[in-house]
């Protein structure tokens, strides 16, 4: 696939790229696309990272080898370096986040604030929009680390579409899955689809985690932020993708491929003149 | 009543990890052990996440065995923004719900587990 849009077929033709890379013959694989984006770049991130062999990736294109380098890809084998060729300040360039959690509340809040709040073409983020963005993408982060029993934790990623007035967010870990994990977890949960085990994550009260352990209302409370903001919020787990817009849900689709761990992909409206979080003036 | 400045004991304004709202829990502990009202400050706080809200407030709901109205008759917030106002309420009620089912000789795992959703 030469491009990737948000579509349900990008992400088929994503684990297809994917595959490929892994049964590669050559360490350094060349991949044939020409657009990418940050959801494509964790993928490929974790991808990599989990993979027995040694891999570097670089591009047929130019211009994607520029971005990945410009993204801080760690696997890409391409020495052009970063000569400006896309606006660094449009780019919420690539972190792994994993291990102890005291750390990650200072480091997410830190890497926001440098990745996302501090964008000199972004109108001025107010204190609640901050507050709702940190609270709900550190839910995301904090979910993977206890439930996912992803070895190399999480990768992220984004860019931003000024033009556009919103920037697209990307989490990805190699894990158990979402679907994995519930069925593990809930008894009589085997009953349920990819998706539905999807749908049953984004419930208000659920948790993978035993009863005595109280956690968060993680992506609840992240389906709740998108449905205000009316952004977007795709969720992929093995099979399964459940995709909303705003307050409506889309239709699950069942993916033609296993997709390993979860892809939590969001497109966040940051544009004042179309979204006014309650609360802003405090 | 005690005043505990919630930013000066846990040392962050980012609330966020559930580590740190166990800290929390421990000091309200401590206080109530004493006979003590608590006045939660949260000046200067940040961030707050449902998962520090639900060890430090949902978990001491719990353990005390009280209501919501008993609850807040003994511990008491101030300085908190619009939004963690709503999410401290929410984890109150998350952890009412739980108690009810406690109440009523309940497992509250065996219950969701075995009532799952219709999704």
């Amino acid at each position: 696939m030469r491009f990737f849009s948000i579509r349900p077929a990008s992400y088929n033709g994503l684990l297809k790229m994917g595959r490929e890379i892994l049964e590669s013959d050559s360490a350094d694989v060349r991949i044939e696309s020409e657009f990418l984006r940050p959801y494509c770049i964790v993928f490929l991130d974790q991808l990599l990272l989990n993979s027995v062999k040694k891999l570097s990736i670089h591009s047929s294109s130019t211009a994607v080898n520029q971005y990945l380098a410009q993204m801080n890809f760690f696997h890409l084998n391409n020495t052009a370096g970063k000569s400006g060729y896309f606006p660094q300040d449009h780019i919420i360039s690539l972190k792994r986040f994993n291990g102890d959690l005291n750390q990650l509340a200072e480091a997410v809040p830190q890497w926001l604030q440098a990745e996302v709040f501090s964008k000199s073409f972004a109108p001025r983020f107010g204190p609640a929009f901050r507050r709702q963005i940190v609270k709900n993408l550190w839910e995301i982060i904090c979910n993977t680390i206890h439930h996912s029993d992803a070895p190399f934790g999480i990768s992220c990623c984004g860019q931003f579409y000024p033009e556009c007035g919103y920037f697209e967010i990307a989490f990805y870990d190699y894990g158990i899955g979402i679907p994995g994990r519930v069925r593990e977890q809930i008894r009589g949960a085997d009953k349920y689809s990819d998706h539905q085990c999807l749908r049953w994550a984004l419930q208000k009260g659920t948790t993978t985690q035993p009863l005595q352990e109280t956690r968060g209302l993680g992506l609840y409370y992240l389906r709740n932020f998108l449905t205000l903001n009316g952004g977007w919020l795709q969720a992929v787990s093995h099979r399964g993708m459940l995709q909303s817009k705003g307050a409506v849900d889309l239709p699950p689709v069942a993916l033609r491929r296993y997709f390993p761990g979860t892809m939590i992909n969001l497109r966040i409206i940051y544009d004042e003149a179309v979204y006014q979080l309650k609360g802003e003036n405090d | 009543m005690t005043v505990i400045i919630v930013c000066e004991l846990l040392q962050t304004t980012s609330l966020l990890s559930p580590d740190k709202g166990r800290e929390l829990t421990e000091k309200i502990r401590e206080c109530l052990q004493d006979d003590a009202d608590v006045m939660l400050d949260f000046r200067e706080c940040e961030y707050l996440s449902s998962s520090f809200l639900n060890e430090a407030i949902g978990k001491q709901l719990i353990e005390n065995q009280w209501t919501a109205a008993e609850f807040k008759a003994r511990i008491q917030w101030q300085n908190l923004s619009e939004d963690a106002e709503i999410d401290l309420a929410l984890a109150l009620e998350n952890a009412e719900t739980k108690l009810h089912l406690i109440r009523n000789d309940i497992d509250p795992e065996e219950f969701y587990n075995n009532n799952l959703p219709d999704v």
